[in-house]
């Protein structure tokens, strides 16, 4: 029996979501599946919607949901109508008789658009008009029992109104008490009352019609997030310095090193420009040195990336991209840094970009990131998205590959920084070993500014003899193919659309292959790839479709513009609107 | 090591009689005195005039960009504790386009000297106003009288917890050189700001100007007479105006192991 499920989990921020989805995917991981969980969130400490989508049985999210956990009336009005027949709805009794108009923080737009339909309309209401699994609890009645069983106050158990909601729709969805508890237990460093909390509301449902999940495939693995991964991968890599400034969502990046971080200097700078600036200065110094950041961040960091093209510097940055222009939706996700990525800082700034498509990929692409930076002198942007950044799932253990420390040769009589060599890279010693000028402007081979037309030319061809021999070593490995030989379709996308358009080429009635590009600059040439339609499959407003158009045709360009992550059903419904013969298609998933 | 040690086969590409040939001199000569090794000498120049240092004193230098010297010094010498890390720019460079990385430093305590190159005018891009001219005033090349009032240097670099806060004079090479001995001896944040002249594009505060305003403190102040001091006008004292030990940002940041194993084992399930 394949187990297949598509889970909400609703509250409000400050209420426990994250930590009642950390929960689900945990106990679904114990019990041995394949687990994805995905986090939304809004740009708000406390009070607005929250929610937790979770599959189980894959990598991608698909809708419809089959279960939704609802902590409050909220999160059934903002979900109801992508609950699929007969799922479940696990919600707070109280919360029925609640109106569309009686929630002050649900976003304006979205009450107009349930009033437009359906009026001012009470739970209630919609729950007559949907077949559903309903499960009301009566969450105040429940907190009143832990609350007298622990003999503390209502006010200080009913932070776990949470654990409550989880366990009871965990419970429902066939997942064993044991299973939970040991879910909890690595939750929490305080777990006791948590596990009564749990008891509680397992009592209350245990008459009521369940699932059944058998035992998947035993066995450790680790959960992370996309954060978590790439930090991890970066300790495994021997990073030495890690510097930056607090940004959503890469904070948690930088922040889980600095947890962790030994002997790594770790530093928060006083602005992006900053950090970047600190680590080159360390890269300089022969550290192994990393920022890391998010779009407003990035376009502060441009001056010096530039920097470091011309000065030869190694560095690795890692833009976790998010919803932009400006300030955008800092909590929500989106793929609009790629030209920006490739293009960044001014003049003709040679350097590489590699995005990944899942944590499995971030975790390789960490020190595939270093070795180039290094090997070639070169940034390297690690692109990755708030998707990805926020996203728990479960990962095969020894997937993380140690990177030995940056090495260096004996200083040589008369050392050139920037030697002139027939492959463009000149040997890197540190400064502190010899005397050089590390320098912005042109240069001669021994770093003194130059202005002579013939250093000019030399320096120039130099760093684009060193770019093309960083193109062919990576030109066997810069993008993946996915699917039939012969398609009727071939799907391009990068980045974390990965996982739903693996997916969905796999249930596609029509035959589809699928191109995803690990590595953007060098851009690859894919010409010789296409088979049938090309699709291009981007959450912006068409920039991998622009940068396609110079090595092949594109036919139509889905995009997805609402700040939400791609879905499976979304993924199906591009590739018959290319093979319609539609130039462009919107995709609209998610709320 | 002699001074000539320090010397480098570039061409000095000043203007005749700039401020600039002072600090060089001076600088030079400290580094020489304290028998710094060139390959542990590092000289991060900003953007500008002064900032083209990096190329006249041989050491293992970096010329970085327009106002972020500071940072990237402040990384190298993070990175690298045996170094001698000194950022040479101007009152442009530092105070206006670098003033957030100005501040940054003094709270950070990095054992990084900073010599501000105080002409109170941007002059490779030829005379507009600097950070440090006073307001009212019209240059040579300025359009219209400056607008901006002037920023006290001192007084920024005390509010911001630098622990080594001089002045001094480009033209009184003596002088100079000793109170640069001082900074580069300090542990910690060190700013010297040199008032300078540009005879090129600065022709309010000449040779003359300074030198019928300038005197020498005869001891470090303290108390409230560290900001009479540094808040002084009509005269201009130069000298050491603070200094003080503290723990520098290296020393602040605790040490271990970094536990591979135990981090993944806390985010192993089974």
């Amino acid at each position: 029996m394949k187990v297949d499920l598509s889970i909400a989990i609703g509250g409000f921020q400050g209420g426990g979501i994250e930590s009642a989805g950390q929960i689900a995917v945990k106990a679904f991981a114990i019990k041995g599946y394949e687990v994805f969980g995905s986090r939304e969130y809004h740009s708000n400490i406390i009070g607005a919607h929250s929610y937790y989508h979770i599959r189980v049985g894959g990598k991608a999210l698909r809708m419809p949901l089959d279960a939704l956990i609802a902590l409050d009336a909220e999160s059934v009005f903002t979900h109801f109508r992508n609950l699929r027949s007969n799922a479940i709805l696990v919600c707070d009794r109280s919360s029925l008789e609640k109106k569309v108009s009686e929630i002050p923080s649900m976003s304006k737009a979205l009450r107009e658009r349930i009033e437009r339909t359906y009026g001012n309309i009470s739970l209630n209401q919609i729950l007559e008009k949907l077949e559903l699994r309903l499960i009301s609890l009566p969450m105040a009645e429940l907190l009143k029992k832990l609350s007298e069983a622990v003999k503390k106050p209502m006010s200080s158990v009913s932070r776990t109104l949470n654990v409550m909601g989880v366990s009871a729709g965990l419970y429902l969805l066939g997942l064993d008490e044991s299973t939970i508890k040991k879910a909890i237990e690595r939750q929490f460093p305080d777990f006791e009352i948590n596990l009564m909390a749990m008891e509680i509301a397992i009592d209350e449902v245990r008459d009521k019609e369940r699932d059944k999940i058998p035992d998947g495939k035993k066995g450790e693995k680790l959960v992370l997030t996309g954060c978590e991964a790439v930090a991890i991968a970066k300790l495994f890599s021997n990073i030495e310095f890690l510097s930056f400034y607090p940004i959503t969502p890469a904070t948690d990046e930088a922040l889980f090193i600095e947890e962790n971080r030994g002997r790594i200097i770790t530093v928060q700078a006083e602005d992006e420009i900053s950090a970047l600036g600190m680590a080159l200065g360390a890269s300089i110094a022969g550290l192994r040195a990393t920022v890391t950041t998010s779009g407003p961040g990035f376009s502060l960091m441009n001056e010096m990336i530039s920097f470091a093209v011309q000065a030869e510097i190694p560095i690795v940055i890692t833009l976790w991209m998010r919803a932009s222009p400006s300030t955008g939706i800092a909590t929500r996700t989106g793929q609009q840094d790629l030209l920006h990525a490739i293009f960044s800082g001014h003049g003709d700034a040679f350097k590489v970009v590699i995005a990944s498509g899942d944590h499995e990929e971030a975790i390789e692409d960490v020190p595939l990131s270093f070795k180039l930076a290094e090997d070639f002198q070169i940034p390297v942007v690690h692109i990755l998205d708030k998707f990805i950044a926020s996203s728990l799932t479960s990962i095969e253990k020894n997937k993380f590959t140690p990177l030995p420390k940056r090495e260096f040769s004996t200083p040589p009589e008369n050392y050139l920084r920037y030697k002139l060599t027939e492959n463009g890279v000149s040997p890197f010693l540190p400064i502190g070993m010899a005397t050089m000028i590390v320098s912005s402007l042109e240069h001669d081979e021994y770093g003194f500014a130059s202005e002579d037309p013939v250093i000019r030319e030399e320096m120039m061809l130099k760093r684009i003899r060193k770019f093309r021999k960083l193109a062919k070593r990576v030109s066997g490995n810069s993008y993946s193919v996915y699917g039939e030989k012969n398609a009727e379709i071939t799907i391009i996308s990068f980045g974390s659309t990965k996982n739903a358009i693996v997916e969905a080429i796999e249930i596609s009635k029509i035959p589809a292959k699928f191109l995803q590009l690990r590595i953007l600059s060098p851009f690859p040439d894919i010409s010789e790839e296409i088979d049938g339609k090309v699709l291009c499959i981007e959450s912006n407003a068409g920039q991998l479709s622009f940068l396609l158009k110079n090595c092949c045709r594109v036919d139509c360009v889905a995009k997805k513009l609402n700040a939400r992550p791609l879905y499976v059903d979304e993924v199906l419904r591009a590739i018959e609107g290319a093979i319609e013969g539609r130039k462009e298609v919107i995709l609209s998933g998610g709320v | 090591m002699g001074v000539s040690e320090y010397k480098t086969d570039a061409w000095v590409q000043w203007c005749p009689g700039c401020g600039n040939y002072g600090v060089l001199t001076a600088l030079r000569e400290a580094v020489s005195e304290l028998k710094i090794d060139p390959k542990k000498l590092v000289l991060v120049g900003g953007i500008g005039c002064s900032s083209r240092i990096v190329y006249y004193i041989r050491g293992s230098n970096v010329h970085a960009i327009h106002g972020r010297a500071i940072p990237i010094a402040s990384g190298i010498k993070l990175s690298n504790p045996e170094l001698t890390v000194i950022v040479a720019a101007g009152d442009g460079d530092i105070l206006g386009i670098g003033a957030g990385h100005f501040i940054a430093l003094g709270r950070r305590n990095i054992d990084v000297k900073v010599l501000i190159h105080d002409n109170a005018v941007y002059g490779l891009t030829k005379g507009q106003a600097g950070p440090t001219l006073p307001s009212g005033v019209k240059l040579r090349a300025m359009n219209y009288a400056n607008v901006h009032e002037a920023l006290n240097p001192l007084l920024l670099a005390f509010a911001s917890g630098y622990t080594f806060i001089a002045r001094a004079y480009a033209y009184h090479v003596k002088k100079l050189k000793e109170i640069l001995l001082e900074a580069i001896r300090h542990r910690g944040s060190a700013v010297v700001d040199i008032l300078q002249p540009c005879v090129t594009y600065n022709d309010l505060m000449t040779k003359e100007w300074f030198e019928r305003r300038i005197y020498y403190l005869k001891s470090i102040p303290s108390g409230e007479s560290i900001l009479d001091k540094m808040m002084e006008r009509e005269r201009i004292p130069l000298g050491i105006f603070f200094r003080k030990e503290m723990d520098t940002f290296k020393k602040r940041m605790e040490k271990f192991d970094v536990d591979l194993e135990s981090v993944i084992r806390k985010k192993t399930l089974f």
